[in-house]
């Protein structure tokens, strides 16, 4: 509907409409940057919980766009804790919302880890860390005046 | 909260009965495992769950997973492995309730084989998960 200003004819449907994009690009912008860091966080939070010995298994998580392994680049899983974190920080950044982020384990020793062996108990940090993904949303969310169910 | 969700899974998973016969085991039992025979090994991991809602006194919802790893001589091909690791995840149904004390515990989503099998000892592992929710 058309504003008016001193009977003179002022805002227009062009103008509305454009008040609606922007907002709604902002409300894009502001939802991918939530999605973003709330995957950085949850990296992190995983790498934290990985069971240490030499670093090795915790410096093979790999946070990739999609699945897309190769895109990735080989991560240098020999340096141990944190060397993974770049590139998956870099995939991450790259992340549209509709894209999914998949986290693994380029160690395969991750299952045994995980889930325990007959000799072996398992961890189970992946189970307990993924459950924080919601609360981990929400307190970004708030951050950027977003509302997250 | 836990321990009853724990016991009212536990009594569930005790009236499994297939026709592989497998031995049911709790985790913290001293069990050895026979490469000719089956096992199923059950394991307990409640996650921190922030409830959405509102509970002031009406107590808390608490989640959790049931992950019980299937376990079958080597000797056993795929098709046999996913068939017992599916009747066991069959076994715990999506909205069923199970009690221990009056306490009912649900299974709030599909019961699901997790990854692909592998080796440990003398038998092929695979991992079912269900998952639990109890409010108290």
């Amino acid at each position: 509907m058309a504003r008016y200003r001193n009977g003179q004819k002022r805002g227009t449907t062009t103008s509305f409409t454009k008040v609606v994009r922007d907002s709604s690009e902002r409300f894009m912008a502001d939802a991918e940057s939530v999605y973003q860091e709330t995957n950085k966080i949850l990296y992190d939070r995983l790498e934290e919980e990985t069971p240490k010995d030499t670093g090795h298994l915790a410096g093979s998580l790999v946070a990739t766009v999609s699945g897309n392994v190769e895109s990735s680049g080989p991560t240098n899983v020999t340096t141990g804790e944190g060397s993974g974190r770049a590139e998956s920080y870099m995939n991450i950044d790259s992340a549209k919302i509709t894209d999914k982020i998949n986290f693994f384990y380029r160690a395969t020793y991750f299952l045994y880890v995980n889930y325990g062996t007959v000799n072996m108990r398992g961890r189970f940090w992946v189970e307990r860390v993924r459950a924080e993904y919601p609360s981990i949303a929400r307190a970004v969310a708030r951050r950027y005046g977003l509302k997250v169910k | 909260m836990e321990p009853i969700a724990w016991q009212a899974l536990m009594d569930r998973l005790a009236l499994f009965s297939d026709a592989a016969n497998p031995d049911i085991v709790q985790v913290e039992t001293g069990y050895k495992p026979i490469t000719t025979k089956p096992y199923i090994f059950a394991n307990f991991i409640p996650r921190e769950y922030e409830s959405g809602l509102i509970d002031h006194d009406c107590g808390e919802d608490f989640r959790g997973i049931l992950n019980i790893s299937v376990c079958v001589p080597t000797a056993w091909n795929y098709a046999q492995h996913a068939g017992l690791a599916r009747r066991v995840a069959n076994w715990f149904k999506y909205g069923a309730k199970y009690y221990y004390n009056d306490n009912a515990v649900s299974i709030y989503q599909r019961s699901k084989i997790i990854g692909a099998p592998r080796l440990d000892g003398g038998h092929n592992r695979l991992e079912v998960q269900v998952w639990w929710r109890i409010w108290g």
